[in-house]
């Protein structure tokens, strides 16, 4: 007891570093256990790292930037490139999308269609056929609910077989390629440089002329459509059976018969 | 025949006529069986509804097959009015007369077709007309025939016919 009374400043550094290994090993044996003593510890703690972190945070984002100006600038400058591309791609954008957008109302306006578009053929079945010899008009069971039209061009699969003239829901009325109404103008297979124009010779077959009064067609030749009016060019009209030319109007005159079997049709396709 | 019977008897004919005759046809030719009824009704009846179921289905013929509304229409009243003219001069209970009643008519409508067609811009000719008409011409009596022989029995004497005086 002597000599704590005479060493009382070592004597308590001695009492402290003893107390403070105890703390140790009690923590180190209870580490990962949640006690009362340890929560409270760490809720002190908290309560005082609070404020120091936000001073420190603070002083990071204000003067850290003055201390990396340049570094600053330099990522400045590379965003404000990165705008103005992006602007400009993006009323490159807006540009096309309305290019885009008056060439449907212009395709539209026009009923254009595309040939190469593909777009599907509606089947039909011929229901009503007229029966006088005069008059070459049939009927189809399909109409406006297919998307069909007047003008709308039909085949019977492979050759022309007419056009629409009149439609409601559900049925369309079909004016034959062989009327004498209709006129179609075509080019010769063998030789597509060979235009001319045909209609129904009110006989059942077709009657017409090329455009070249010189014009080197012989019995045999296949016609097919041109793109010139409403007809979609490639659909195959009938072969040439006669060739004569006529004096008076100078003109190479020819007799086709007609592909497409009128008397029998049954079914056709009908391009919307 | 009751007026219900002759309109069941025309709607019959319209419907079959642009459809299932044309799978019977011969060298592509049909008989006209509305132009038949029209012929065989003018002739055994002489009441008015001939007239206004022809003109009715004719119009209906005319929306359906023909370029130009009332061709068939008009065509099948002229053909009754001409039935009508020829009651008064021959005996309607005669076969004989029913073949030349018959083919007059047939012939008549026929040539109004073709002059509405030519009207319309058809090229066909006369000739083309003429060539057309034999075969058509038979199927026609034909039918005529056989309605007639079904019919004749249902219609009243006329008994202003001289076999009857």
């Amino acid at each position: 007891m002597r000599w704590i009374r005479k060493h009382k400043k070592t004597a308590g550094i001695l009492c402290f570093l003893l107390i403070l290994a105890g703390a140790i090993l009690f923590s180190g044996s209870e580490a990962g256990r949640k006690t009362a003593a340890g929560s409270l510890i760490r809720q002190g703690v908290a309560a005082v790292q609070k404020p120091f972190s936000a001073a420190g945070r603070g002083l990071r984002e204000n003067v850290g930037g003055i201390l990396n100006y340049r570094a600053v600038v330099r990522e400045n400058k590379e965003l404000k490139r990165e705008i103005s591309r992006l602007k400009t791609e993006n009323i490159d954008l807006r540009l096309k999308a309305s290019q885009l957008e008056d060439l449907s109302r212009l395709s539209a306006a026009l009923d254009y269609r595309d040939p190469d578009s593909g777009g599907a053929a509606v089947a039909a079945d011929v229901i009503a056929m007229d029966s006088s010899s005069w008059f070459n008009v049939f009927t189809v069971n399909r109409g406006t609910e297919s998307g069909i039209g007047p003008g709308s061009v039909v085949t019977d699969g492979s050759a022309l077989a007419g056009k629409v003239t009149g439609c409601g829901k559900g049925w369309a009325k079909v004016t034959a390629v062989i009327d004498e109404s209709s006129s179609v103008s075509f080019k010769v297979l063998r030789d597509m440089s060979l235009l001319g124009i045909v209609q129904g010779d009110g006989k059942g077959g077709l009657k017409g002329f090329m455009l070249d009064g010189k014009a080197s067609v012989i019995d045999g030749d296949t016609v097919v459509t041109t793109s010139i009016g409403i007809y979609p060019q490639g659909l195959e009209i009938g072969k040439i059976t006669d060739v004569r030319f006529n004096n008076d109007t100078q003109l190479r005159e020819v007799t086709i018969e007609p592909s497409a079997d009128f008397k029998n049709l049954q079914r056709v396709a009908v391009l919307p | 025949m009751k007026i219900l019977k002759r309109t069941l008897a025309f709607a019959a004919a319209f419907l079959l006529q642009g459809t299932l005759l044309n799978a019977f046809s011969l060298f592509h030719q049909t008989p006209n069986l509305l132009l038949c009824l029209v012929i065989i009704f003018s002739l055994l009846y002489d009441d008015a509804w001939t007239v206004i179921l022809g003109g009715l289905f004719g119009f209906f013929t005319d929306l359906c097959f023909m370029p130009a509304p009332g061709i068939a229409a008009s065509g099948m009243v002229l053909i009754c009015g001409t039935v009508f003219l020829f009651k008064k001069i021959f005996n309607r209970e005669s076969l004989l007369s029913l073949l030349f009643i018959g083919g007059c008519c047939v012939l008549l409508y026929q040539l109004y077709l073709w002059c509405a067609g030519r009207l319309l811009g058809i090229p066909a000719g006369f000739g083309y007309w003429l060539r057309l008409q034999p075969l058509y011409l038979a199927l026609n009596l034909a039918v005529l025939l056989v309605l007639y022989l079904f019919l004749i029995n249902k219609a009243v004497r006329h008994r202003k016919d001289r076999k009857y005086r």
